[in-house]
């Protein structure tokens, strides 16, 4: 005894549309979270607003240490070199749809330093908003 | 009514204060001068979202954000103390703890707790230290 079942054509073509909308679904969380780091990131020499990283395995993260580096930077200019850095992760990672974490990450030295010791609070609130 | 966040802070830093087996408390803009080798808290208060919960005019408003309590420790003798004060702290605001608070104009407020997760230990010489985030929500 058998049953063969046809599958509709445009079954399948829905399906890989439902994909692309999941797909960018999560492209948008990871455009509104990169938004959110910088925008909570405090600015003085940029070292930290441009240290983060979205990454999915191995691979070394950015992190740049403020030492030496010229005070009084533009906010602006900094928190928008941060996005363009998170943005260019995002579109590194090929294979969303079967990515099963991603990591946030701020590697520069004095990274812990600006969470709790000078209360800025990044990471806090960002798992407040996002977590 | 933006005193809400008045209500919620005194709502969670009360609660605090009430709480057991914690040193002294470093409240936020509050002269404290810690002395080396003596344990204390340290609080922020981070308010993150206020939103409307329904449509229409005059909406009740979801405020939501994250109280964090920081239990400094003298350095160089292990993270026994820092980590009993973690837990402390996450016990006292486990999550769906509803927190009451009552102001001067005989107002009534609860504040819920959503989660408290504690961050790994760390050193800021003289002080070992452990951060708990307390997230909490209210509809008002």
């Amino acid at each position: 005894m058998k049953a063969i079942l046809k599958v509709n054509s445009s079954l399948k073509t829905k399906m890989q549309r439902l994909e692309q909308m999941a797909e960018d679904a999560v492209k948008d969380r990871l455009v509104d979270i990169a938004q959110s780091a910088v925008k909570y990131s405090p600015v003085d020499t940029g070292a930290y607003v441009t240290s983060f990283s979205y990454s999915v395995g191995a691979g070394r993260p950015r992190g740049k240490s403020s030492k030496n580096r010229p005070r009084n930077q533009n906010p602006n200019a900094m928190r928008q070199e941060g996005l363009s850095n998170l943005m260019s992760d995002v579109s590194r990672i090929s294979d969303l749809k079967n990515t099963t974490s991603i990591i946030l990450r701020n590697a520069s030295p004095h990274a812990e330093a600006v969470e709790t010791k000078h209360g800025y609070s990044v990471f806090a609130i960002l798992r407040n908003l996002y977590g | 009514m933006a005193s809400i966040y008045n209500d919620i802070r005194a709502a969670l830093e009360s609660h605090l204060n009430d709480t057991s087996g914690l040193p002294s408390v470093a409240y936020e803009n509050v002269t404290f001068e810690p002395a080396t080798g003596t344990s204390f808290l340290k609080t922020m208060f981070l308010p993150t979202l206020r939103r409307p919960a329904v449509r229409g005019l005059n909406p009740q408003q979801r405020y939501q954000g994250v109280f964090s309590v920081v239990a400094y420790t003298p350095e160089g003798k292990g993270p026994k103390e820092a980590d009993d004060y973690a837990n402390v702290l996450i016990e006292a605001f486990e999550a769906t703890t509803d927190i009451s608070f009552t102001n001067s104009d005989t107002e009534t407020i609860n504040v819920s707790i959503d989660y408290a997760e504690r961050q790994q230990g760390l050193l800021d010489s003289p002080w070992y230290y452990v951060r708990v985030d307390i997230g909490w929500y209210i509809y008002k």
